[in-house]
Protein backbone atom coordinates (compact mmCIF):
# COMPACT_ATOMS: atom_id res chain seq x y z
CA UNK A 1 0.00 0.00 0.00
CA UNK A 2 1.46 3.20 -1.15
CA UNK A 3 2.49 5.90 1.69
CA UNK A 4 0.18 8.96 1.68
CA UNK A 5 0.59 11.92 3.87
CA UNK A 6 -2.62 13.85 4.82
CA UNK A 7 -3.05 17.18 6.38
CA UNK A 8 -0.36 16.82 8.54
CA UNK A 9 0.94 19.21 11.32
CA UNK A 10 3.85 19.15 12.99
CA UNK A 11 4.67 21.32 15.87
CA UNK A 12 7.65 22.43 18.58
CA UNK A 13 6.72 24.18 21.05
CA UNK A 14 4.05 26.30 19.24
CA UNK A 15 6.23 26.76 16.14
CA UNK A 16 4.87 24.93 12.88
CA UNK A 17 7.41 23.21 11.06
CA UNK A 18 4.85 21.33 9.17
CA UNK A 19 1.76 22.82 8.37
CA UNK A 20 -1.15 20.97 6.58
CA UNK A 21 0.96 19.31 4.88
CA UNK A 22 0.13 16.27 1.96
CA UNK A 23 2.04 14.47 0.01
CA UNK A 24 2.00 10.87 -1.71
CA UNK A 25 4.73 8.85 -2.80
CA UNK A 26 5.45 5.81 -5.25
CA UNK A 27 6.12 2.25 -3.89
CA UNK A 28 9.36 0.32 -4.91
CA UNK A 29 10.74 3.33 -6.47
CA UNK A 30 13.52 6.33 -4.84
CA UNK A 31 11.34 9.06 -4.09
CA UNK A 32 13.42 12.31 -3.71
CA UNK A 33 12.42 15.05 -1.10
CA UNK A 34 14.29 18.15 -2.45
CA UNK A 35 14.06 21.15 -0.11
CA UNK A 36 16.51 23.99 1.27
CA UNK A 37 18.60 23.08 4.56
CA UNK A 38 16.11 23.61 7.50
CA UNK A 39 12.55 23.25 5.49
CA UNK A 40 11.93 20.39 7.50
CA UNK A 41 12.62 17.58 5.74
CA UNK A 42 14.51 15.51 8.65
CA UNK A 43 11.78 16.46 11.05
CA UNK A 44 8.98 14.29 7.90
CA UNK A 45 11.24 11.19 7.95
CA UNK A 46 11.30 10.69 11.48
CA UNK A 47 7.25 11.51 11.92
CA UNK A 48 6.76 9.12 8.97
CA UNK A 49 9.11 6.20 10.78
CA UNK A 50 7.70 7.11 14.37
CA UNK A 51 10.55 9.02 15.81
CA UNK A 52 8.93 11.87 16.24
CA UNK A 53 5.16 12.40 17.28
CA UNK A 54 2.87 14.33 15.08
CA UNK A 55 0.32 16.85 16.36
CA UNK A 56 -2.35 16.22 13.30
CA UNK A 57 -2.68 15.05 10.48
CA UNK A 58 -3.09 11.28 8.83
CA UNK A 59 -0.18 8.76 7.65
CA UNK A 60 -1.51 5.51 5.49
CA UNK A 61 0.13 3.17 4.55
CA UNK A 62 3.04 2.28 6.81
CA UNK A 63 0.45 0.56 9.25
CA UNK A 64 3.15 -2.65 10.50
CA UNK A 65 5.78 -1.39 8.52
CA UNK A 66 9.53 -2.15 9.15
CA UNK A 67 12.20 0.86 7.65
CA UNK A 68 15.49 1.33 7.62
CA UNK A 69 17.38 4.49 7.62
CA UNK A 70 20.71 5.71 6.16
CA UNK A 71 21.32 8.75 8.44
CA UNK A 72 23.07 11.87 7.93
CA UNK A 73 25.88 10.24 10.33
CA UNK A 74 26.09 7.24 10.08
CA UNK A 75 25.12 6.32 13.71
CA UNK A 76 27.77 3.09 14.09
CA UNK A 77 28.21 1.49 17.31
CA UNK A 78 31.83 2.87 17.51
CA UNK A 79 32.42 -0.22 20.35
CA UNK A 80 31.27 -2.90 18.19
CA UNK A 81 33.51 -3.97 14.44
CA UNK A 82 32.20 -3.21 11.00
CA UNK A 83 29.78 -7.41 11.15
CA UNK A 84 28.79 -7.09 14.70
CA UNK A 85 27.28 -3.63 13.92
CA UNK A 86 24.91 -5.07 11.11
CA UNK A 87 24.24 -7.91 13.41
CA UNK A 88 22.93 -5.82 16.17
CA UNK A 89 19.94 -4.45 14.03
CA UNK A 90 18.89 -8.10 13.21
CA UNK A 91 19.06 -9.74 16.31
CA UNK A 92 15.66 -9.18 16.75
CA UNK A 93 14.21 -10.16 13.66
CA UNK A 94 12.66 -13.22 12.44
CA UNK A 95 15.58 -13.62 9.46
CA UNK A 96 16.73 -17.44 9.09
CA UNK A 97 20.09 -17.25 8.27
CA UNK A 98 21.57 -14.10 9.27
CA UNK A 99 25.06 -14.99 8.53
CA UNK A 100 24.51 -15.43 4.78
CA UNK A 101 22.90 -12.27 4.87
CA UNK A 102 25.62 -10.08 6.56
CA UNK A 103 28.12 -11.67 4.01
CA UNK A 104 25.88 -10.56 1.12
CA UNK A 105 25.45 -7.21 1.74
CA UNK A 106 29.31 -6.79 3.38
CA UNK A 107 30.45 -8.17 0.20
CA UNK A 108 27.90 -5.72 -2.01
CA UNK A 109 29.29 -3.26 -0.11
CA UNK A 110 33.04 -4.20 -0.29
CA UNK A 111 33.26 -4.24 3.24
CA UNK A 112 33.87 -8.14 4.09
CA UNK A 113 37.65 -8.18 4.68
CA UNK A 114 37.17 -5.11 6.65
CA UNK A 115 34.56 -7.39 8.78
CA UNK A 116 36.83 -6.92 12.35
CA UNK A 117 37.11 -3.57 11.52
CA UNK A 118 35.73 -0.77 14.39
CA UNK A 119 34.20 2.22 13.13
CA UNK A 120 36.93 4.08 14.29
CA UNK A 121 39.28 2.11 11.82
CA UNK A 122 37.23 3.14 8.75
CA UNK A 123 37.25 5.85 6.89
CA UNK A 124 34.08 8.12 5.98
CA UNK A 125 33.23 6.32 2.78
CA UNK A 126 33.36 3.33 4.36
CA UNK A 127 31.19 4.14 7.24
CA UNK A 128 28.94 5.53 5.26
CA UNK A 129 28.95 2.13 3.13
CA UNK A 130 28.35 0.02 6.49
CA UNK A 131 25.03 1.86 7.13
CA UNK A 132 24.31 1.34 3.84
CA UNK A 133 25.26 -2.29 4.07
CA UNK A 134 23.24 -2.18 7.58
CA UNK A 135 20.29 -0.62 5.97
CA UNK A 136 19.85 -3.01 3.26
CA UNK A 137 20.26 -5.99 5.35
CA UNK A 138 17.45 -5.01 7.91
CA UNK A 139 14.42 -6.35 6.04
CA UNK A 140 12.95 -2.90 5.79
CA UNK A 141 10.13 -1.97 3.81
CA UNK A 142 10.49 1.36 3.61
CA UNK A 143 14.32 2.79 3.62
CA UNK A 144 14.65 6.41 4.75
CA UNK A 145 17.58 8.38 3.75
CA UNK A 146 18.24 11.67 5.20
CA UNK A 147 21.14 13.19 3.36
CA UNK A 148 23.31 10.82 3.80
CA UNK A 149 26.13 11.40 1.38
CA UNK A 150 26.08 15.28 2.68
CA UNK A 151 29.73 14.98 4.43
CA UNK A 152 31.10 13.23 1.50
CA UNK A 153 33.22 14.40 -1.51
CA UNK A 154 32.01 14.72 -5.05
CA UNK A 155 33.98 11.57 -6.10
CA UNK A 156 33.26 9.78 -2.83
CA UNK A 157 29.50 10.83 -3.53
CA UNK A 158 29.38 9.61 -7.15
CA UNK A 159 30.69 6.48 -5.94
CA UNK A 160 28.61 5.61 -3.00
CA UNK A 161 25.28 6.89 -5.27
CA UNK A 162 26.56 4.47 -7.58
CA UNK A 163 27.07 1.46 -5.04
CA UNK A 164 23.52 2.64 -3.53
CA UNK A 165 21.81 2.31 -7.20
CA UNK A 166 23.83 -1.09 -8.05
CA UNK A 167 22.40 -2.31 -4.92
CA UNK A 168 18.66 -0.81 -4.85
CA UNK A 169 18.17 -2.80 -8.05
CA UNK A 170 19.08 -5.81 -6.64
CA UNK A 171 16.69 -5.16 -3.61
CA UNK A 172 14.33 -3.50 -4.58
CA UNK A 173 12.13 -0.77 -1.83
CA UNK A 174 10.01 2.45 -1.54
CA UNK A 175 12.93 4.64 -0.53
CA UNK A 176 12.55 8.24 0.68
CA UNK A 177 15.35 10.50 0.05
CA UNK A 178 16.32 13.75 1.54
CA UNK A 179 18.70 15.89 0.04
CA UNK A 180 18.91 19.82 -0.70
CA UNK A 181 21.29 19.17 -3.67
CA UNK A 182 19.36 19.15 -7.10
CA UNK A 183 22.66 17.06 -8.30
CA UNK A 184 22.31 14.45 -5.73
CA UNK A 185 18.51 13.94 -6.37
CA UNK A 186 19.15 13.63 -10.27
CA UNK A 187 21.20 10.96 -9.41
CA UNK A 188 19.49 8.99 -7.10
CA UNK A 189 15.44 9.47 -7.97
CA UNK A 190 12.84 8.33 -9.75
CA UNK A 191 10.64 10.84 -8.74
CA UNK A 192 11.21 14.33 -7.61
CA UNK A 193 8.99 16.14 -4.58
CA UNK A 194 10.06 19.90 -4.44
CA UNK A 195 9.43 21.56 -1.16
CA UNK A 196 8.37 24.73 -0.02
CA UNK A 197 9.92 26.97 2.65
CA UNK A 198 9.17 26.34 6.15
CA UNK A 199 6.80 25.49 7.05
CA UNK A 200 6.20 22.97 4.83
CA UNK A 201 2.91 23.82 3.41
CA UNK A 202 2.68 22.40 -0.29
CA UNK A 203 4.55 20.65 -2.75
CA UNK A 204 5.59 22.70 -6.03
CA UNK A 205 5.87 20.05 -8.37
CA UNK A 206 5.24 16.02 -7.67
CA UNK A 207 5.07 15.23 -11.20
CA UNK A 208 8.71 15.48 -11.89
CA UNK A 209 10.15 12.21 -13.11
CA UNK A 210 13.53 11.44 -14.06
CA UNK A 211 16.23 9.12 -15.46
CA UNK A 212 18.83 8.28 -12.47
CA UNK A 213 21.66 8.73 -13.28
CA UNK A 214 21.11 11.61 -16.01
CA UNK A 215 24.47 12.77 -15.48
CA UNK A 216 26.04 13.54 -19.27
CA UNK A 217 25.14 16.98 -19.50
CA UNK A 218 22.93 16.09 -22.18
CA UNK A 219 20.15 18.50 -23.93
CA UNK A 220 17.49 16.33 -21.88
CA UNK A 221 19.52 16.62 -18.59
CA UNK A 222 19.69 20.20 -18.92
CA UNK A 223 16.22 20.95 -19.56
CA UNK A 224 15.11 19.04 -16.59
CA UNK A 225 18.01 21.12 -14.85
CA UNK A 226 15.99 24.01 -15.58
CA UNK A 227 12.94 23.13 -14.89
CA UNK A 228 13.64 21.72 -11.55
CA UNK A 229 15.39 25.01 -10.75
CA UNK A 230 12.38 26.95 -11.41
CA UNK A 231 10.74 24.86 -9.36
CA UNK A 232 12.89 25.46 -6.36
CA UNK A 233 13.05 29.27 -7.02
CA UNK A 234 9.29 30.08 -7.90
CA UNK A 235 7.71 27.76 -6.31
CA UNK A 236 5.97 27.32 -9.96
CA UNK A 237 5.66 24.67 -12.27
CA UNK A 238 7.03 25.51 -15.73
CA UNK A 239 4.73 25.21 -18.72
CA UNK A 240 6.62 22.87 -21.14
CA UNK B 1 58.89 0.78 26.65
CA UNK B 2 60.49 4.39 27.48
CA UNK B 3 57.02 5.36 29.23
CA UNK B 4 57.88 1.83 31.60
CA UNK B 5 61.57 2.86 32.67
CA UNK B 6 60.42 6.79 33.37
CA UNK B 7 58.23 5.68 36.00
CA UNK B 8 60.43 2.99 37.03
CA UNK B 9 62.89 6.24 37.30
CA UNK B 10 60.36 8.37 39.40
CA UNK B 11 59.75 5.94 41.76
CA UNK B 12 63.49 4.96 42.39
CA UNK B 13 63.92 9.02 43.20
CA UNK B 14 60.99 8.96 45.33
CA UNK B 15 62.55 6.12 47.47
CA UNK B 16 66.45 7.89 46.96
CA UNK B 17 64.32 10.54 48.56
CA UNK B 18 62.56 9.07 51.39
CA UNK B 19 66.00 7.49 52.08
CA UNK B 20 67.65 10.47 52.58
CA UNK B 21 65.18 12.13 54.51
CA UNK B 22 65.34 8.88 56.85
CA UNK B 23 68.83 9.26 57.41
CA UNK B 24 68.91 13.47 57.69
CA UNK B 25 66.42 12.58 60.36
CA UNK B 26 68.24 9.69 61.86
CA UNK B 27 65.79 8.47 64.24
CA UNK B 28 64.63 5.17 62.84
CA UNK B 29 61.94 4.74 65.43
CA UNK B 30 60.03 7.99 64.11
CA UNK B 31 60.81 7.77 60.89
CA UNK B 32 61.79 4.30 59.00
CA UNK B 33 63.29 4.16 56.04
CA UNK B 34 62.91 2.07 52.96
CA UNK B 35 65.68 -0.49 54.87
CA UNK B 36 64.23 -0.64 58.10
CA UNK B 37 60.39 -0.81 56.56
CA UNK B 38 61.16 -3.87 54.15
CA UNK B 39 63.49 -5.65 56.91
CA UNK B 40 60.11 -5.20 59.09
CA UNK B 41 57.74 -6.43 56.48
CA UNK B 42 59.98 -9.28 55.42
CA UNK B 43 61.48 -9.73 58.74
CA UNK B 44 58.37 -9.98 60.74
CA UNK B 45 54.82 -8.97 59.01
CA UNK B 46 55.06 -11.41 56.18
CA UNK B 47 56.53 -14.51 58.28
CA UNK B 48 54.87 -13.56 60.83
CA UNK B 49 51.65 -15.56 61.87
CA UNK B 50 48.46 -15.08 60.11
CA UNK B 51 49.59 -12.59 57.61
CA UNK B 52 47.84 -14.07 54.37
CA UNK B 53 44.71 -14.71 56.45
CA UNK B 54 44.65 -10.84 57.60
CA UNK B 55 45.97 -9.45 54.22
CA UNK B 56 43.11 -11.79 52.65
CA UNK B 57 40.61 -10.92 54.85
CA UNK B 58 40.61 -7.73 54.51
CA UNK B 59 40.88 -7.94 50.80
CA UNK B 60 37.77 -9.99 50.94
CA UNK B 61 36.02 -7.10 52.94
CA UNK B 62 37.25 -4.33 50.15
CA UNK B 63 36.11 -6.68 47.47
CA UNK B 64 32.47 -7.57 48.80
CA UNK B 65 32.29 -3.84 49.76
CA UNK B 66 33.37 -2.80 46.21
CA UNK B 67 30.99 -5.57 44.85
CA UNK B 68 27.88 -4.63 46.41
CA UNK B 69 28.67 -0.77 45.49
CA UNK B 70 29.17 -1.79 41.72
CA UNK B 71 26.11 -3.98 41.44
CA UNK B 72 23.71 -1.90 43.55
CA UNK B 73 24.97 1.72 41.78
CA UNK B 74 24.86 -0.13 38.48
CA UNK B 75 21.83 -1.07 38.46
CA UNK B 76 20.02 2.35 40.03
CA UNK B 77 22.48 4.35 38.45
CA UNK B 78 20.85 2.51 34.68
CA UNK B 79 17.51 3.36 36.31
CA UNK B 80 18.22 6.62 37.33
CA UNK B 81 19.52 7.76 33.80
CA UNK B 82 16.69 6.44 31.91
CA UNK B 83 14.01 8.11 34.27
CA UNK B 84 14.73 11.21 35.95
CA UNK B 85 11.68 10.84 38.40
CA UNK B 86 13.59 8.11 39.80
CA UNK B 87 16.63 10.07 40.11
CA UNK B 88 14.95 13.06 41.65
CA UNK B 89 13.45 10.05 44.33
CA UNK B 90 17.10 9.06 44.80
CA UNK B 91 18.58 12.32 45.21
CA UNK B 92 18.13 12.84 48.99
CA UNK B 93 19.37 9.74 50.12
CA UNK B 94 22.69 9.84 47.78
CA UNK B 95 23.20 13.60 48.75
CA UNK B 96 23.12 12.55 52.86
CA UNK B 97 25.69 9.47 52.03
CA UNK B 98 27.96 11.94 50.21
CA UNK B 99 27.65 14.51 52.86
CA UNK B 100 27.86 12.23 56.40
CA UNK B 101 31.30 11.87 57.51
CA UNK B 102 32.69 8.37 57.26
CA UNK B 103 33.43 8.21 60.79
CA UNK B 104 29.51 9.01 61.69
CA UNK B 105 28.71 6.22 59.65
CA UNK B 106 31.91 3.97 60.92
CA UNK B 107 30.66 4.68 65.05
CA UNK B 108 26.98 4.18 63.90
CA UNK B 109 27.65 0.82 62.27
CA UNK B 110 29.86 -0.31 65.20
CA UNK B 111 26.86 0.01 67.14
CA UNK B 112 24.77 -1.32 64.74
CA UNK B 113 26.45 -4.38 63.36
CA UNK B 114 29.02 -7.00 64.07
CA UNK B 115 33.00 -5.50 64.05
CA UNK B 116 33.85 -7.99 61.36
CA UNK B 117 31.50 -6.36 59.29
CA UNK B 118 31.71 -2.93 59.69
CA UNK B 119 34.57 -2.14 57.20
CA UNK B 120 32.42 -3.89 54.48
CA UNK B 121 29.44 -1.60 54.94
CA UNK B 122 31.61 1.13 55.16
CA UNK B 123 33.08 0.23 51.82
CA UNK B 124 30.12 0.10 50.06
CA UNK B 125 28.44 3.01 51.88
CA UNK B 126 31.43 5.09 50.41
CA UNK B 127 31.62 4.16 47.09
CA UNK B 128 28.43 3.61 46.00
CA UNK B 129 27.87 7.41 45.78
CA UNK B 130 30.28 7.89 43.33
CA UNK B 131 29.66 4.30 41.55
CA UNK B 132 25.95 5.62 40.89
CA UNK B 133 26.38 8.84 40.10
CA UNK B 134 28.90 8.23 37.23
CA UNK B 135 26.57 5.79 36.22
CA UNK B 136 23.88 8.01 36.15
CA UNK B 137 25.63 10.70 34.33
CA UNK B 138 26.76 8.28 31.90
CA UNK B 139 23.39 6.85 31.21
CA UNK B 140 21.87 10.64 30.53
CA UNK B 141 24.99 11.53 28.28
CA UNK B 142 24.03 8.42 25.89
CA UNK B 143 23.57 9.56 22.50
CA UNK B 144 20.15 10.00 21.48
CA UNK B 145 20.71 9.29 17.84
CA UNK B 146 21.90 5.98 18.60
CA UNK B 147 19.10 5.27 20.64
CA UNK B 148 16.78 6.29 17.71
CA UNK B 149 18.54 3.99 15.23
CA UNK B 150 17.63 1.49 17.70
CA UNK B 151 14.41 2.65 18.14
CA UNK B 152 13.94 2.50 14.40
CA UNK B 153 15.50 -0.84 13.57
CA UNK B 154 13.09 -1.98 16.62
CA UNK B 155 15.71 -3.54 18.36
CA UNK B 156 14.26 -5.13 22.23
CA UNK B 157 14.60 -2.56 25.33
CA UNK B 158 16.49 -5.20 27.11
CA UNK B 159 19.23 -5.02 24.62
CA UNK B 160 19.51 -1.48 23.94
CA UNK B 161 20.45 -1.59 27.70
CA UNK B 162 23.27 -4.59 26.89
CA UNK B 163 24.62 -3.21 23.78
CA UNK B 164 24.23 1.12 23.51
CA UNK B 165 23.41 2.44 27.25
CA UNK B 166 26.03 -0.16 29.24
CA UNK B 167 28.82 0.47 26.38
CA UNK B 168 28.07 4.32 26.66
CA UNK B 169 28.61 4.09 30.58
CA UNK B 170 31.71 1.54 30.22
CA UNK B 171 33.94 4.85 30.36
CA UNK B 172 31.94 6.65 33.30
CA UNK B 173 32.31 3.24 34.88
CA UNK B 174 35.62 2.49 34.35
CA UNK B 175 36.47 6.13 35.60
CA UNK B 176 34.39 5.82 39.22
CA UNK B 177 35.74 1.88 39.51
CA UNK B 178 39.59 3.27 39.21
CA UNK B 179 38.49 5.89 41.93
CA UNK B 180 36.80 3.70 44.34
CA UNK B 181 39.33 0.99 44.26
CA UNK B 182 41.60 3.57 46.28
CA UNK B 183 39.05 4.86 48.23
CA UNK B 184 37.77 1.16 49.28
CA UNK B 185 41.33 0.51 50.11
CA UNK B 186 41.06 3.87 52.57
CA UNK B 187 37.77 3.70 54.12
CA UNK B 188 37.96 0.01 55.01
CA UNK B 189 41.09 -0.07 56.70
CA UNK B 190 40.32 3.32 58.43
CA UNK B 191 36.94 1.10 59.89
CA UNK B 192 38.73 -1.72 60.62
CA UNK B 193 41.99 0.46 62.65
CA UNK B 194 38.26 1.58 64.61
CA UNK B 195 36.28 -1.78 64.71
CA UNK B 196 39.37 -3.72 65.52
CA UNK B 197 38.30 -7.04 64.19
CA UNK B 198 40.07 -10.21 64.63
CA UNK B 199 41.80 -9.98 61.24
CA UNK B 200 42.46 -7.31 58.91
CA UNK B 201 45.45 -4.91 58.00
CA UNK B 202 43.60 -2.17 60.06
CA UNK B 203 43.50 -3.88 63.16
CA UNK B 204 47.59 -4.52 62.63
CA UNK B 205 47.67 -1.01 62.13
CA UNK B 206 45.72 -0.35 65.42
CA UNK B 207 47.98 -2.83 67.66
CA UNK B 208 51.12 -1.06 65.39
CA UNK B 209 49.42 2.03 67.22
CA UNK B 210 48.89 0.59 70.85
CA UNK B 211 52.79 -0.65 70.78
CA UNK B 212 54.54 2.30 69.09
CA UNK B 213 55.61 0.15 66.61
CA UNK B 214 56.07 3.18 63.49
CA UNK B 215 58.12 0.68 61.09
CA UNK B 216 54.94 -1.57 61.69
CA UNK B 217 52.74 1.26 60.03
CA UNK B 218 55.19 1.76 57.44
CA UNK B 219 55.10 -1.91 56.37
CA UNK B 220 51.90 -2.57 56.87
CA UNK B 221 50.92 0.90 54.47
CA UNK B 222 53.45 -0.55 51.74
CA UNK B 223 51.41 -3.61 51.67
CA UNK B 224 48.16 -1.35 50.77
CA UNK B 225 49.83 0.15 48.27
CA UNK B 226 50.86 -3.52 46.72
CA UNK B 227 47.60 -4.55 47.00
CA UNK B 228 46.12 -1.21 45.57
CA UNK B 229 48.65 -1.58 42.53
CA UNK B 230 47.89 -4.87 41.98
CA UNK B 231 43.82 -4.63 41.88
CA UNK B 232 44.11 -1.21 39.47
CA UNK B 233 46.32 -3.40 37.23
CA UNK B 234 43.73 -5.76 37.01
CA UNK B 235 41.02 -3.29 36.37
CA UNK B 236 43.54 -1.92 33.38
CA UNK B 237 43.37 -5.45 31.79
CA UNK B 238 39.56 -6.00 32.42
CA UNK B 239 38.87 -3.15 30.77
CA UNK B 240 41.52 -2.74 28.37
CA UNK B 241 40.88 -1.70 24.78
CA UNK B 242 40.81 -4.50 22.74
CA UNK B 243 40.38 -3.43 19.28
CA UNK B 244 42.37 -5.23 16.47
CA UNK B 245 43.95 -4.13 12.93
CA UNK B 246 45.56 -2.14 11.68
CA UNK B 247 43.80 1.53 10.18
CA UNK B 248 42.03 1.62 7.15
CA UNK B 249 42.80 4.15 4.31
CA UNK B 250 41.08 4.78 1.03
CA UNK B 251 37.02 4.69 0.57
Amino acid sequence: MALRIKNLTKEYNGHKVLDNFNINFDDNVINCILGESGCGKTTLLNVISGLEDFTSGEITGVNNSTFSYIFQETRLLKWYNVRKNIEYVLEDCSITDKDTRINKYLEITGLSEFAGYYPDQLSGGMKQRLSIARAFAYPGEILLMDEPFKALDMKLKKELTDEFLKLWNKDRRTVLFVTHELEEAMMMADNIHILGETPLREIYRTDIKVQKGQRNNSEEEIVLKRKLLYSVFTGQKEED
Amino acid sequence: MKKRWMKLLAVAIWLAIWFIVAIIINDSFKFPGPVETLNALFGNIISGDGFFRTVLTSLLRILLGLAGSFILGLVLGVAAGIKKGFADFLEPIVTVIKSTPVMSFIILAMIWFKFSTVPIIICFLMCFPIIYSNIREGISQTDKKLLDMAKLYKVKPARVIQGIYLKSVKPYFYSAANICLGLGFKVTVAAEVLASPDYGIGSRLYDAKIYLEPVEVFAWTFVILVLSYLLEQLLKFIFRDNKKGALANGS
